[in-house]
């Protein structure tokens, strides 16, 4: 079922709150080293998707298989050591601590991390010297590093798409999950992110899948789109199709949602 | 007004004040530190506190139980710890209280062991000859008539100052940061794949930990031990602390510390008249007015930092 081009394989998933069918069954792919995007109108269940794929909250069914295994058991930290980062649509900062160290958070491999390494420096000095060096590089491509001592706090809401956007940047994962990245960002920033994500894919084999409402943007960059509605994976396809179809621009982009 | 006077009476108020302040690290590791809200933090002082007494009353020596003690008030926060870190933070809050009452009234039951409301007698096991000799050392070699309280004060100030700064050197660790960084939010944490769970779980054994550090130095002050030593007022008292010193601050519960004890023993001075029980309840209400001050005037605590007050 899941072949060595395939990173995510996504099947039967379903979760409802009370009467509400938020994810109804869904089953979609995600091919190693591309760049899809999963569109639908408001409350299509997008967003839910990604909570029981990372693990945020747990499956009433179905079963989700990364980069060959089943993780569908694993907790949501587990899930991201495996290498599967994903973002949040309502932005999840460390308020009161500053944005460099919110991108240090991520990195892996920190001895530092292990409680019985804190009294022991000279096991994670060095790393702690790379780490700072990356997330410093990482804050500069997302345009925050003017803002690397402040507060996470004192960010505006597009500066905080964009440090949710460096923190799982900075965990190096293999395939990124970005709930509306763009969202509240600047136009010419978020393109600019776009092209520094697609760099990151050829020179790291990095795989995105993003949850975007702006058509243009999804039907510019996907080599993929998924659209839901109702709980539902209505279709999976490359752009040009997806655009042509009936029932796609019946239930989304026809809609009154756009 | 004798007592005011009596050098005794006042070392051994900072002794008590070097235990809160122990203790109340402690809290800091949970509360400040990792956001873990933990009402019941008294057991892990009864943690270790019992486990000195009934490990020196069957023999072992004192400073063999010592480190042991330390490890069964650790242990006692991951038993506290695994069922409940999975739950919301109110959750967590409410179950703690309990388990410290639990701990307590278990205490109190198992009279065989622990001479229940009888109290524990030579709890402190070799401490007392030990302590003579300390006197009669300074008294022969150096002249030096000290006061029988002060080896232990000098001891629990010293105990005292390496924990706060051993937590200050552990501040600067990656492993602290992702500790507040579970305190700022959860799901941040284990989105950037840190073990969220395991991390709270360390956390809650530490703070456990050096509260059974300040039960084998209230072990060693009083002697006997009894259930109410342990009554949940001690956590709240604990928080005063916290609150006065300010949370995510070591140096304030250093001085908080001082503050509350010198308070609460300062209250039995003031001439009320008021029957002693009542006496004794005021100090209560004097740390609750306390609380409600800082809150109002300087609610950052004296050395918590103002900036992150507002911030969310
Ligand atoms: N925790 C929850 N409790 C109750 N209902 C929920 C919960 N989370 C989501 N829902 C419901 O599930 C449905 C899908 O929500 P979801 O957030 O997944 O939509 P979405 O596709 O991400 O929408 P949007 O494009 O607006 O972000 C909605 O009807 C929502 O009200
Ligand atoms: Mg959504």
């Amino acid at each position: 079922m899941t072949d060595a081009d395939t990173i995510l394989h996504v099947d039967g998933l379903a979760r409802h709150f009370g009467g509400v069918k938020a994810v109804d069954g869904a089953t979609f792919s995600v091919k190693r080293g591309s760049i899809t995007s999963l569109i639908g109108p408001n409350g299509a269940g997008k967003t839910t998707a990604f909570n029981l794929v990372t693990g945020f909250e747990s499956a009433d069914a179905g079963r989700v298989h990364f980069a060959g295994d089943d993780v569908s058991r694993l907790r949501a930290d587990h899930r991201a050591r495996k290498g599967m980062v994903r973002t949040f649509q309502l932005t999840r900062v460390l308020g009161k601590m500053t944005v460099l160290e919110n991108a240090m958070l991520a990195a892996p491999d920190q001895p530092g991390e292990r409680m019985w390494n804190v009294l022991t420096p000279r096991r994670w000095r060095s790393r702690e010297a790379e780490v700072k060096a990356q997330a410093l590089e990482v804050l500069d491509e997302i345009g925050l590093s003017e803002k690397a001592g402040d507060y996470a706090a004192t960010l505006s809401g597009g500066q905080r798409k964009l440090l949710e956007l460096g923190r799982a940047l900075m965990a190096r994962p293999d395939l990124m999950m970005l709930d509306e990245p763009m969202a509240g960002v600047n136009p010419t920033l978020g393109r600019q992110l776009l092209e520094y994500l697609d760099r990151l894919r050829t020179e790291r084999g990095l795989t995105v899948l993003f949850i975007e409402h702006d058509m243009d943007v999804v039907m510019g960059v996907s080599d993929e789109v998924v659209v839901m509605t109702q709980g539902r994976v209505l279709m999976q396809d490359r752009p040009d199709v997806v655009r042509k179809d009936a029932r796609v621009i019946d239930a989304y982009l026809g809609g009154a949602d756009e | 007004m004798g007592p005011l006077l009596a050098f005794g009476f006042w070392a051994y108020v900072l002794t008590v004040a070097g235990i809160y302040a122990i203790f109340v690290l402690g809290l800091q590791v949970h509360v400040g530190d990792t956001g873990l809200l933990n009402f019941g933090h008294v057991a892990f002082m009864a943690a270790g506190a019992y486990s000195t007494g009934l490990m020196v009353t069957n023999g072992v020596p004192l400073l063999a139980a010592i480190p042991l003690a330390m490890l069964v008030a650790a242990l006692l926060g991951v038993l506290v710890g695994l069922p409940t870190l999975r739950l919301r933070g109110d959750y967590f809050a409410i179950v703690t209280i309990a388990a410290g009452e639990i701990l307590r009234i278990m205490i109190q039951n198992q009279q065989g062991a622990t001479g229940g409301t009888l109290g524990l007698r030579k709890a402190s096991g070799g401490w007392p000859s030990f302590n003579r000799d300390i006197l009669r050392w300074f008294e022969d070699t150096l002249g030096i008539e000290l006061e029988r309280r002060v080896p232990l004060l000098v001891i629990t100030w010293l105990v005292a100052l390496v924990i706060a700064l051993l937590l200050v050197r552990i501040g600067r660790s990656p492993w602290r940061r992702a500790l507040r960084a579970v305190r700022e939010n959860e799901d941040a944490v284990a989105a950037a794949g840190k073990p969220v769970f395991q991390l709270k779980l360390q956390a809650l054994a530490l703070g456990a930990a050096i509260a059974g550090v300040s039960g084998v130095l209230f072990t060693l002050l009083q002697t006997s031990l009894y259930p109410e030593n342990f009554e949940p007022i001690v956590t709240f008292v604990g928080f005063a602390i916290l609150i006065l010193g300010g949370i995510g601050s070591y140096f304030g519960v250093v001085l908080g510390s001082i503050l509350i004890s010198f308070i609460i023993s300062g209250v039995r001075f003031l001439d009320f008249p008021l029957a002693a029980d009542k006496v004794a309840a005021l100090r209560f209400v004097v740390i609750g007015l306390i609380i409600m001050a800082v809150m109002a005037f300087r609610p950052q605590g004296l050395f918590g930092k103002k900036e992150e007050l507002h911030l969310d």
